[in-house]
């Protein structure tokens, strides 16, 4: 459902952009939100797995450090936040 | 959280013990997964290795509150140490003292105390973790000796322990959760180690599957009587849960002094980052949590100590202070932004290793079965 509804966020700010029409609000809304839900789901990966996730042979061991960084690079989640409210109080 | 004043000095010496003797080694250490030998012999010197047992059997004869500020401060330095020394005191010496006669008593705790001898405990399993009916590994009786047959796998210490602990089914038992439990030397025939594994974190500490193959042990070497190994590990995994709830607070207090000091010397728009508060705000909830997280843990050592029931704190400690170090990690990486994604601070090497304490000794979801075992049983007597 959090993957489903993040994809949904990052299609519609690429529709908006492909149109031509504002997607600043809609971009740091998708980078956060999208961001913020693969550090969830990595993170219940790994501990469904259980030991078996803490161990290099699993791809979700990897994927639980790749993950990270989505929220921290092209501004952090906090910037994020920073530029939605900005938007939202100018509409 | 204010502890006696006796403990205050006792944890400013330890501190600077682990910054100055364990913490310059811990990068390296996790980069090439070199187990920390050194740091074991320095543990050793200090008598940290026989931190509880008494003096007369080559211990320090402390209680588990120095027990826990040891593993705190060597968590903050280097967790790969910490599970190495909380292994060896919790899992194996620990219950050798606990659950051994005179004799066991006398033969294995004083070279494990002085730390001569690192120790194991081997009980999980590739089809066995929580689920100790689904042990596979076996035991016979043999004349003066019983036969043990099988494999367990994800050993702390378990390439470079020297006596492990060992838990097997009798070998007609089926299905059932009629353990024992065996004082096994590594050195007896029929041991051998196995694939040492590659992790995430605490990537120095050593993890291996070991393997027994006719390994025949003495008839003394039974821990206890046959059949009290389940209640033994119940026990043992009790007090082993307040050490995993300690490390996690050594590794998220370690993370949050980072993310103070960086918070207060990083300048963005004009002003240090801790003038914002959005920053101020992940400050105070993580040293909220921190704060929570210990008494939580002290607490279950407190009721250890004073001989009560703990099986419930200790679980809650675990689940609680494991799950806060993830988020206060978590938060101080934020806080770090790029920064804490780079191996030059070692805020992200924390972040790997505090993974495993929401996983190890039951993960947080067998956590909420045993406390909700608890309750329903506290609720219906």
């Amino acid at each position: 459902m959090r993957i489903e509804a993040a994809r949904w966020l990052i299609y519609q700010a690429a529709y908006l952009q492909s149109i031509g029409q504002p997607f600043t609000k809609e971009s740091s809304m998708a980078k956060l939100f999208a961001s913020e839900m693969s550090n969830f789901v990595v993170n219940e990966a790994v501990q469904i797995h259980g030991g078996y996730g803490y161990m290099k042979e699993y791809a979700v061991e990897r994927y639980f450090r790749d993950a990270r960084i989505t929220e921290i690079y092209e501004g952090t989640s906090e910037a994020q936040r920073i530029v939605i409210s900005r938007e939202l109080l100018r509409d | 959280m204010r502890l006696s004043e006796e403990l205050e000095k006792f944890r400013s010496e330890v501190k600077e013990f682990a910054r100055t003797e364990i913490a310059p080694g811990a990068k390296q250490a996790d980069q090439t997964m070199a187990f920390p030998a050194e740091n074991v012999r320095k543990l050793a010197e200090q008598g940290f290795l026989g931190i509880m047992i008494p003096k007369e059997y080559e211990g320090l004869g402390l209680d588990t509150m120095h027990y826990l500020i040891v593993l705190e401060e060597l968590s903050g330095v280097c967790g790969s140490t910490a599970l190495t020394y909380a292994a060896h005191n919790s899992l194996c010496l620990n219950p050798i003292f606990n659950f051994g006669n005179k004799s066991q008593i006398e033969k294995y705790v004083p070279p494990l105390a002085k730390g001569e001898i690192l120790g194991a405990f081997g009980l999980t399993e590739p089809e066995a973790g929580s689920d100790a009916g689904g042990t596979r590994t076996t035991f016979s009786e043999n004349g003066a000796s019983f036969v043990l047959n099988g494999s367990k796998c994800f050993i702390t210490n378990g390439s470079v322990g020297g006596i492990l602990i060992v838990t097997a089914k009798k070998a007609e038992a089926g299905r059932s959760k009629e353990i024992s439990s065996f004082i096994v030397e590594s050195s007896w025939p029929g041991f051998s180690v196995g694939k040492k594994e590659d992790k995430m974190g605490l990537r120095a500490s050593d993890t291996a599957s070991i393997h027994f193959e006719e390994l025949p042990v003495p008839k003394e070497n039974l821990l206890g009587q046959q059949g009290e190994g389940f209640k033994q590990f119940l026990k043992i995994l009790d007090s082993g849960r307040i050490g995993i709830g300690a490390m996690s607070i050594g590794l998220a207090q370690a993370a949050f002094d980072i993310a103070l000091k960086f918070a207060k010397e990083r300048s963005q728009f004009g002003h240090p980052i801790s003038n914002y508060q959005a920053i101020q705000w992940k400050l105070a909830d993580m040293a909220t949590k921190i704060e929570a997280s210990r008494n939580l843990v002290y607490h279950a050592a407190y009721l250890k100590d004073s001989g009560q029931p703990f099986t419930k704190e200790a679980a809650m400690a675990k689940l609680f202070a494991s799950q806060i170090g993830r988020e206060v990690i978590y938060d101080a990486m934020q806080v770090l932004g790029g920064y804490g994604y780079m191996s030059s601070y070692p805020l992200e090497r924390m972040f790997r290793d505090q993974r495993l304490c929401e996983i190890g000794e039951g993960t947080s979801e067998i956590q909420k079965i045993v406390i909700a075992r608890q309750i329903l049983r506290q609720a219906s007597s």
